[in-house]
């Protein structure tokens, strides 16, 4: 499996380079000839605007790994509509600005069937219109709540992975019954964190809960020791969800104020995504429990598509490359790849997708689509998908550090993560 | 009292942390004249008419320009009010071409146009670069660069130029083109005009200051410069 | 003439350029227009700030932000945009000239940061570094949809032949020659009589303006606001732009604004390195080419080229 997905990595972007030579060289000429519809044994062309480079990069990696992976899978189950389905890569360096240029190069320069596969919730902000103008149907796999929000627009459509809206809330109950009513978060100063203190304190008072104490760490800080003094002595839970390359001494610094005796500790594991538990430092966080997307390590109860879904990647039962133990990969997200490309097939199917002037109705049928059921192409868990808010709702995994690795202590209901609709995107015109 | 004193300074004074460069001198330049300011080397002659034009500050006491005290007033006021300086250090701009060093002089004061071309050739053609109009002047040759130089400030046209040492580097025939040009335009400027070159002094000034660590040790007639005692031994080093 | 016959030109491409490469120009005209402004700082007043960004963000926030906050129509909000970074350029001329070279850079740096950092710090008005979008229905002026590709073309170009020709005037104008002398030797400036601080804040103001335009251009054009436009790299793109044209030529910057974004282009489809190639553009340009593509021209071949 593993040498088959570096296989069909390259020669797909070689194809990329030589379908780009051939464009250049055709436009070239003063006389442009605009695309001509493919023929229908003509490969399906996804752009996948990835994160290579940039601070997305990490996770970049793994969803182009992911999704690399699952491009043969589709295609070995009879691709799309019974056309191949080809990945075009474009980076887009983890910013807004060259995000927009790559989807406009997606839509005019290769002629891109679709879009997809954005990840960092500003990236897509700053992406999305280019989209909507360009009437490209936009699959990001993000998690952020921009689509649910109503921010953007038609064509653009989050079926892959929960929003931090939907993930944060349903924590509270959990939070709120087995780790501890008082909580003082700590979360970085600038959107994201904003998001989870906004959404959780909302979420943990339904629960009865408080959260006591909100520790805004600004972006730049790469030292802690002045915040946790701030900490009030009450706390029972400290929430936490720091990103960056500070989150190592963030732990750390941790471990060295609360020593032995320190209250239940929750964080999201967005922090320490690609990052091997076993690394020094980390230690601190024996026993407490995080946030996770997808279970990183193999579960006893492990799934047959868990199984699967990590065997195309090439992931281990750790969560990291089979062919490098030390390689961890984003586990928690980049199974929104893999199911977004699943469900990219599933609306296209049923859309009887034939070309780019099926884009609306693939984007209908895409807000047609309701339950998701647990399978080879969902293997995170079952979902369901609200057609109005252009946003899916999955199960979330609480897990507990055991012995160095997440062992899995709540999967939340989808109820969990519901609230009211903010948009109704199907009353919007193509 | 009976010419207009076109510059005066009172007690002015420049300290360099501890070194004082120019140590109260009181100094008066009536107009119309041409006078030269003399001294050895590190006397404080620079240091000394920097602060006239306000290239840099004083340290204490008072300058007084066409009966205004200017000692607080930026170098470019004093400028438009009728000073103009070469600089000892040749100070043009090396990249743009001679014709545009003295536009940029000549525009100080004027607007562009006809007039301002003609300006130029005036000024270039006085000190004999007009045929180098269109070289870049970090090309000159280096006495080319002192003429280009002078002609900055003769092209804006100043109540009182002030010259540092405009003759190093010339040839002999150039020192004595000089000396005509100079008294030419001394019809209807002042000149203030810090020399080395002994028999330029001695040709064109009406007057002589001499200075000698900071302070003016002598004033008078070339005549009565020559004859000092005092200034002799400040040249001797005694 | 030439300049006239670039703006000649682009009207013409409009029309026969293939949509991916007639969009890139649209996005090219507009990132000049930045890098104009960038120019008359550097290129000509030799000014080096490292914190650009701030005023292209200052337009783009000051437009994007009287939209999100006031829906003010997009035509009002971007001369908001372009008065916010108007005065922004004033209040960090003000204090930023009181140093000179690598403090001035400095400071225009800190300055810049800070902006950033506001931004982010007032996230529930700014959406900090997610930052928002302009919706499709409100790009409007005047009836026109400025997000229909030909309109957004034009509206590039009307921005970009007006600041190009604006800088044009300003090089040939006795304000400009006397930015050129303050660049080559301020001091002679000055003991030239002229105001050269009185100088070098315009040349501030209407730089920081002129970049305050084009955020707040690609704001309405491109229908979205974001912090990551007010991070260093975006400070540092102008200067490359500009380097890579030519400093002090008043195409250059628009020559630099086409290569770098086609380096960036196909380079980012050859090698994951991009970033690492637009440094050893750089480079190259320090050691071989000081002058830029423009002023190579210009010294060879067209010594009249302002
Ligand atoms: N910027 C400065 N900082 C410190 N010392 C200075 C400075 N400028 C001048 N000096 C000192 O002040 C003294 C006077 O210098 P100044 O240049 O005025 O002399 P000068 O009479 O013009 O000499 P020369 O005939 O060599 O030009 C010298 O000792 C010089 O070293
Ligand atoms: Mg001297």
């Amino acid at each position: 499996m593993v040498s088959k997905k570096i296989s069909d990595f390259k020669p797909s972007r070689r194809k990329v380079l030589t379908g780009m030579a051939a464009a250049g060289a055709t436009t070239a000429l003063p006389g442009f000839v605009p695309f001509v519809q493919a023929q229908s044994s003509e490969p399906i062309r996804i752009g996948f605007q990835v994160h290579r480079t940039g601070i997305g990069a990490a996770y970049g990696r793994w969803y182009d790994r992911t999704t690399m992976a699952a491009a043969p899978v589709i295609n070995d189950m009879g691709g799309l509509n019974g056309r191949p389905v080809e990945i075009i890569s474009e980076d887009d360096g983890t910013d807004p600005k060259r995000g927009a240029e790559v989807v406009e190069k997606f839509a005019t320069h290769h002629n891109t069937d679709i879009a997809y596969g954005t990840l960092f919730s500003h990236v897509v902000v700053g992406s999305a219109p280019r989209a909507g103008e360009l009437k490209m149907p936009y699959f990001v796999v993000s998690e952020g709540h921009h689509v649910a929000s109503g921010m953007l627009n038609r064509w653009t459509l989050q079926p892959g992975i929960t929003d931090v809206k939907s993930q944060v809330q349903a924590m509270a109950p959990f939070v709120a019954d087995n780790l501890g009513k008082k909580v003082t978060m700590i979360f970085p100063d600038y959107a994201f964190g904003h998001d989870h203190r906004d959404f959780f304190s909302a979420a943990i008072e339904a629960q009865g809960g408080e959260v006591i104490a909100k520790l805004a760490i600004p972006p730049t800080e790469t030292s802690f020791t002045k915040y946790f003094p701030q900490i009030p002595r009450e706390t029972e839970v400290i929430y936490h969800v720091m990103v960056g390359p500070a989150v190592l001494t963030f732990v750390k610094e941790m471990g060295e104020f609360f020593g032995s005796a320190r209250p239940e500790i929750f964080g999201f594991i967005d922090s320490l995504e690609a990052v091997d538990l076993a690394t020094p430092g980390l230690e601190f966080l024996e026993g407490t429990y995080f946030w996770e997307g997808m279970p990183r390590y193999a579960q006893e109860n492990q799934s047959e598509y868990d199984k699967f879904y990590r065997a195309a990647i090439g992931v281990d039962n750790n969560g990291a490359s089979v062919s490098d133990p030390k390689d961890v990969s984003t586990f928690a997200h980049m199974f929104g790849c893999w199911e977004t490309l699943h469900t990219i097939k599933a609306g296209m199917e049923a859309a009887g997708y034939q070309g780019t002037s099926d884009r609306a109705k693939l984007v209908e049928a895409v807000e047609a689509m309701t339950d998701m059921a647990e399978s080879q192409a969902h293997p995170q868990g079952a979902k369901v998908f609200n057609g109005k808010t252009h946003q899916v709702f999955g199960p979330q995994y609480i897990s507990q550090v055991q012995d160095g690795r997440l062992v899995v202590q709540h999967k939340t209901a989808l109820e969990d993560g519901f609230y009211p609709d903010e948009v109704d995107y199907t009353t919007q015109s193509f | 009292m009976a010419a207009m004193m076109l510059l005066s300074t009172r007690k002015l004074s420049r300290h360099f942390g501890g070194l004082r460069a120019v140590e109260n001198v009181d100094f008066d330049l009536p107009e119309g004249q041409i006078r030269a300011l003399i001294g050895p080397n590190g006397a404080g002659k620079t240091t000394f008419v920097s602060m006239l034009c306000g290239r840099i500050p004083v340290s204490s006491g008072d300058i007084t320009f066409a009966g205004e005290n200017v000692t607080r007033l930026p170098a470019h006021k004093r400028i438009q009010r009728g000073m103009a300086y070469t600089f000892q250090i040749t100070s043009v701009f090396s990249d743009l071409t001679v014709q545009e060093n003295v536009a940029l002089a000549v525009q100080s004061r004027l607007e562009r146009g006809a007039v301002l071309a003609g300006e130029v050739a005036k000024a270039l053609a006085k000190v004999g670069l007009q045929d180098r109009a269109d070289q870049i002047a970090g090309d000159l040759a280096y006495g080319h660069q002192r003429l280009l130089e002078i002609a900055m400030g003769l092209g804006q046209s100043p109540r009182l130029l002030i010259l540092d040492e405009p003759t190093q580097g010339l040839s002999d025939g150039e020192v004595n083109d000089f000396i005509a040009l100079i008294k030419d335009v001394a019809k209807d400027t002042t000149i203030l005009l810090i020399e080395h070159n002994i028999d330029v002094v001695m040709a064109l000034a009406d007057k002589i200051t001499v200075m000698n660590f900071g302070e003016v040790i002598a004033e008078g007639t070339p005549q009565e410069i020559h004859e000092n005692a005092t200034v002799q031994t400040a040249y001797l080093g005694g | 003439m030439l300049h006239l016959g670039l703006i000649a030109a682009l009207v013409l491409l409009q029309f026969i350029l293939p949509a991916y490469h007639h969009g890139n120009l649209a996005r090219i005209m507009v990132l000049s227009v930045f890098a104009m402004g960038y120019n008359i700082m550097f290129g000509y007043a030799g000014l080096l700030s490292l914190g650009h960004a701030m005023f292209f963000t200052a337009g783009m926030y000051g437009m994007g932000l009287s939209v999100r906050l006031w829906d003010i129509p997009v035509g009002p909000a971007f001369v908001i945009g372009i008065f916010a970074a108007a005065a922004l350029s004033l209040v960090v001329g003000l204090l930023a000239l009181r140093t000179i070279g690598v403090a001035f850079m400095i400071v225009t740096l800190m300055f810049s940061q800070a902006v950033f950092l506001t931004i982010l710090y007032f996230n529930p008005i700014t959406r900090g570094d997610e930052g928002f979008v302009i919706a499709q229905q409100v790009r409007q002026i005047a009836g026109l949809d400025l997000s229909n590709p030909t309109t957004r073309y034009f509206a590039a170009l009307i921005l970009f032949a007006i600041c190009l020709l604006a800088v044009l005037w300003l090089v040939r104008s006795r304000a400009g020659r006397v930015l050129i002398a303050i660049r080559e030797n301020e001091e002679r400036a000055r003991l030239l009589g002229y105001d050269t601080w009185a100088h070098k804040l315009a040349a501030v103001v209407m730089s920081g303006t002129m970049a305050g335009a084009a955020g707040a251009a690609y704001g309405v054009l491109f229908g979205s606001v974001g912090a990551s436009f007010a991070e260093v790299p975006f400070s540092i793109l102008p200067l490359l732009y500009v380097l890579l044209g030519g400093p002090g030529t008043v195409i250059g910057p628009f020559v630099g604004t086409l290569f770098m974004f086609y380096l960036r282009d196909l380079s980012s489809s050859l090698t994951d390195a991009h970033m690492l190639v637009a440094g050893v553009v750089l480079i190259l340009l320090t050691l071989f080419a000081r002058r830029g593509i423009m002023g190579i021209v210009r010294e060879r071949w067209l010594k009249w080229l302002p």
